[in-house]
């Protein structure tokens, strides 16, 4: 019987689990759909809640997993069929260069998330203003150097498409309060003349150092937080018109802007509901893949032999995505004693 | 003034009326921040509904904004992420501030609510100045 281990999805979480199951002396075929490993992480400029390089993290993190001896990496490759149980699972995987089928006793799902495009926000006017841009978009704006020049003036919005029972989610994605102050500081940094605001429901920053971050946001890097939801993004004659109100003192509020960053939804990976069929495990009410116990069997889904790992079961950061990457690898470790 | 938080309400007749619970409401405030009649309102939306969830009747039966929110207006609630129906609030509102008596409160009788009550030959132009704000949204 096999002892291998199949990994679906080269993001920071399936790259984690082959390295863990590597240094432990198993072997590991690494599926990853697209060209290149490091997942969305790879799309990042910069990382919260320390300001660390994040092309540098993840560059590392994929020498690590390319080097490591026991890992097959397979790109532009997906699963296409999968039979057996616990220990046994026959596997087709396709690629390129045709199907081909592989026998592995674990297999850990690491799909990650999909970015929430937030084209039913019209009255942010997204789609019809160039200069109403997502966070991811604001990311490679950061790693390519097309911030704003100048005395600026910057808006980030909270909440686009998360707690939004109407148009988007009902759940929060968790971190894109975080990633919003680390905007913020960003914008600073790169261009000291700027003006940043954010405008937030409730802020939510939960992890070592997070508070502090966002309390530097506002203290050290003078970034104004407004308690109100934006309602409103005008575009007139090359400038926004952000309206909103402030909560806190009950008034109306308004702000021109040259920029407004939309922190939108994380949402479920595309087609997380066929590979969950294929795979014959189950999925939430929003097509994240199930947990069968959320506190004590985080990484197991539905059936046995099947792990989760990283973003694909939730929004999550990083760090939580490395974790659950290590847990779901000496889960299948135990399967190929 | 402290208010005394109590528990019992014009907010069930609400509730009833639009066939929701206020406690869906996010505290996000978004509604206040489109909207075109807010700059003449004492309450934002958002104080409306929080002030009916402590049933504290006479604050929101005495506000403008209940007279000067829109009759027709959905530009909130096409935007509120759990989709509250302020304008069919404030008309049950409006209803039973009536039936304790008190007056209606708008500054000229020819705001938008006075125009869609009471002129026929004005409603068009009611109309149109609600949809402002689905016109920008
Ligand atoms: C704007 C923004 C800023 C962020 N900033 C930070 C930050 O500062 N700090 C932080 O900790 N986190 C941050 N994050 C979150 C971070 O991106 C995620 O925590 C991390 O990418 C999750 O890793 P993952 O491996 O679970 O998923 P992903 O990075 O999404 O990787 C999943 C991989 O699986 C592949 N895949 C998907 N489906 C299949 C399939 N069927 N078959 C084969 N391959 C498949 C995908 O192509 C992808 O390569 C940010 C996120 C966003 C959107
Ligand atoms: S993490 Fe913050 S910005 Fe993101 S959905 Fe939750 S509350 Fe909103
Ligand atoms: S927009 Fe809706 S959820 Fe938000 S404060 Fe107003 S009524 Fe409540
Ligand atoms: S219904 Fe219209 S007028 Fe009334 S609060 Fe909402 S946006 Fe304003």
């Amino acid at each position: 019987m096999s002892k291998k281990t199949l990994v679906i999805g080269g993001g920071i979480a399936g790259i984690t689990a082959a390295q863990k199951i590597a240094q432990n002396g198993g072997e590991v075929i690494l599926i990853e759909k697209e060209a290149e490993l490091g997942g969305n992480f790879a799309k990042l400029a910069f990382t919260f809640p320390v300001l660390g390089d994040a092309k540098a993290l993840v560059a590392k993190e994929i020498d690590a997993v390319k080097s490591a001896a026991g890992v097959e990496i397979l790109t532009y490759t997906t699963l296409q069929s999968c039979q057996g149980s616990a220990g046994d699972f026959t596997v087709e995987l396709k690629s390129a260069s045709g199907t081909r089928s592989e026998n592995v006793a674990a297999i850990i799902v690491a799909a990650g998330f999909h970015y929430m495009e937030p084209t039913a926000y019209t009255e942010y006017s997204y789609g019809r203003s160039k200069n109403v841009v997502t966070s991811l978009e604001f990311e490679k704006m950061a790693a390519e150097n097309r911030l704003p020049q100048g005395k600026a003036r910057v808006v980030f919005v909270h909440c686009v498409g998360s707690r939004d029972k109407a148009k988007g989610y009902r759940y929060c994605s968790k971190i894109c309060c975080s990633y919003s102050a680390k905007h913020a500081i960003m914008m600073k940094k790169a261009n000291p003349q700027s003006l940043n605001y954010v405008f937030y429901i409730d802020i939510r920053a939960l992890g070592k150092g997070y508070e502090e971050f966002i309390r530097s946001a506002m203290e050290e890097y003078n970034v104004r937080y407004i308690r109100g939801r934006v309602a409103k993004v005008i575009e007139n004659e090359g400038k926004l018109i952000v309206r909103a109100e402030d909560s806190l003192i009950g008034n109306p509020v308004e702000v021109e802007a040259d920029l407004v960053v939309l922190a939108s939804a994380m949402e479920p990976p595309e087609g997380s509901r066929e590979l969950a069929q294929v795979l014959g495990i189950a999925t939430d009410e929003y097509g994240f893949f199930q947990e069968t116990e959320a506190n004590v069997r985080p990484v197991n889904s539905s059936k046995p032999g099947i792990f989760l790992a990283g973003s694909c079961t939730q929004p999550m950061e990083i760090a939580a995505s490395v974790a659950m990457g290590g847990l779901a690898a000496s889960e299948a470790l135990t399967l190929i004693k | 003034m402290r208010l005394r938080i109590v528990e019992d309400g014009v907010r069930t007749t609400v509730e009833q009326a639009i066939h929701k619970s206020l406690t869906a409401c996010l505290q996000c405030s978004k509604c206040g921040g489109g909207c075109a009649h807010t700059e003449e309102f004492d309450l934002t939306p958002r104080q409306v509904v929080e002030s009916l969830l402590d049933c504290q009747d006479d604050k929101v039966l005495n506000s403008r904004t209940i007279w000067l929110c829109g009759k027709n207006c959905t530009g909130c609630q096409a935007v509120c992420p759990v989709g509250l129906p302020l304008n069919e609030i404030n008309a049950v509102l409006r209803e039973e501030a009536l039936a304790r008596g008190i007056e209606p409160k708008y500054q000229q009788p020819s705001l938008v609510y006075h125009k869609f009550e009471h002129c026929a030959k004005h409603r068009g132009e009611g109309e149109a100045s609600e949809s402002i704000f689905r016109g920008e949204a």
